[in-house]
């Protein structure tokens, strides 16, 4: 039988989001603090890097995961969500009509953010000489060509058509190459080898 | 329409750079709602993306790039030593510990997709001469030109040196040679 009481800490593992989400749902005037917390931990990245894809820029993002879990935590106190064992798609379509509206009141601040973004990562690089000495001697070790479509595609933020045709490469073979540089950076990374199909 | 799992590398690198077609980016993204393990790969990508910018932005990479590429590190503020030639020229150079060095080499490279770039160094103090690891590139072929660049910190740590370049290739299934691109470097 589930409980509407927080959780002992050690129970979150064990538990499915459809869990958390029924959890809190039906846990009446008291919150379910634990399950509460516990879900916007499960989905804050996720819906971080869903609104960086989508919204370009390392503020908006934050502020959607804000908007996304506030509204999940607010239907869900309120049974308003139909079906708690499917979270994950209420929460990726409250990101979708979140980041919708947030694109279309956005308008063009992004180039100015992105360079701030970047210049962050340079700083925040040149302040950790042992990462930056990682991440250079990875890309080295990288065959000069992936070299060159990796920094094209991440640094320049060229498209793979793009890439394709300052290289007199067909688009293909770029993301060929590509898939093959970024599979070489996990593993030198740290992040383990290919991991999934290729 | 369902998205596969585990999800492949090149699926998520689309979705990373929102090449994937619309159905498949958004199949794809209703996975990452529902599975960690693809979500914490997405992940790892992103964690990528961001130390290629980082080191890049931070003048620290080595690498055969295009001018889009320098359009880039322009609008980021990199401080560029740039130096282009063509075939028969010799320009003096130099570069800061925090300077990107960019070495810019112009001739009519046709339709050759695969080069060769072979340096020798030759010490003007010792009259000593060394031969780089030759390096296969690939040339911007909307502008005619091999652009390379390497950190200034590295280019500084050569002494007083003429390097003298040649970029070998094939043209037509004949061997072709263009150079050569003399750089007469003071550290």
């Amino acid at each position: 039988m589930e409980s509407n009481h927080p959780s002992p800490l050690g129970e979150a593992p064990e538990l499915a989001d459809a869990d958390l989400a029924r959890r809190i749902a039906g846990a009446g005037e008291e919150p379910a603090a634990f399950e509460e917390a516990e879900l916007c931990r499960r989905f804050a990245r996720r819906l971080y890097l869903y609104g960086l894809r989508h919204l370009r820029a390392e503020d908006r993002a934050r502020d959607l995961v804000q908007e996304v879990l506030l509204l999940t935590l607010e239907k869900l106190r309120a049974g308003a969500v139909r079906e708690p064992e499917r979270i994950g798609s209420f929460i990726l379509g409250a990101a979708r009509m979140t980041s919708r509206a947030m694109a279309r009141a956005g308008a063009r601040e992004d180039d100015l953010a992105a360079a701030g973004e970047v210049a962050a990562a340079a700083d925040a690089l040149r302040a950790d000489p042992l990462a930056r000495d990682l991440v250079v001697r990875c890309l080295e070790a990288l065959a000069e060509r992936q070299r060159t479509v990796i920094v094209l595609t991440y640094y320049a933020e060229q498209s793979t058509a793009a890439i394709a045709s300052s290289l007199g490469l067909s688009a293909n073979n770029v993301r060929v190459i590509r898939h093959r540089g970024v599979a070489q950076l996990r593993t030198c990374l740290g992040f383990g080898g290919e991991g999934g199909a290729a | 329409m369902a998205a596969d799992h585990p999800v492949s590398l090149a699926d998520l690198v689309d979705l990373q750079l929102g090449e994937l077609p619309e159905a498949a980016a958004e199949a794809l993204e209703a996975h990452l709602f529902e599975c960690p393990v693809c979500a914490a790969r997405l992940d790892e990508l992103d964690r990528i993306a961001a130390a290629v910018r980082g080191a890049a932005a931070a003048a620290a990479v080595a690498a055969n790039v295009t001018g889009a590429f320098l359009e880039r590190a322009l609008g980021d503020g990199l401080s560029l030593r740039e130096y282009r030639l063509a075939p028969g020229e010799t320009v003096a150079c130099s570069a800061g510990p925090e300077d990107l060095y960019v070495v810019r080499l112009a001739a009519d490279f046709g339709m050759a997709a695969e080069l060769t770039v072979r340096v020798e160094v030759r010490d003007l103090g010792s009259g000593a001469t060394q031969a780089l690891p030759p390096r296969e590139v690939v040339p911007d072929v909307e502008r005619g030109e091999v652009v390379l660049t390497v950190p200034g910190s590295e280019v500084r740590a050569y002494p007083r040196s003429l390097w003298t370049i040649a970029v070998d290739g094939e043209v037509g299934g004949r061997p072709v040679s263009w150079g050569p691109f003399v750089m007469d470097h003071t550290p």
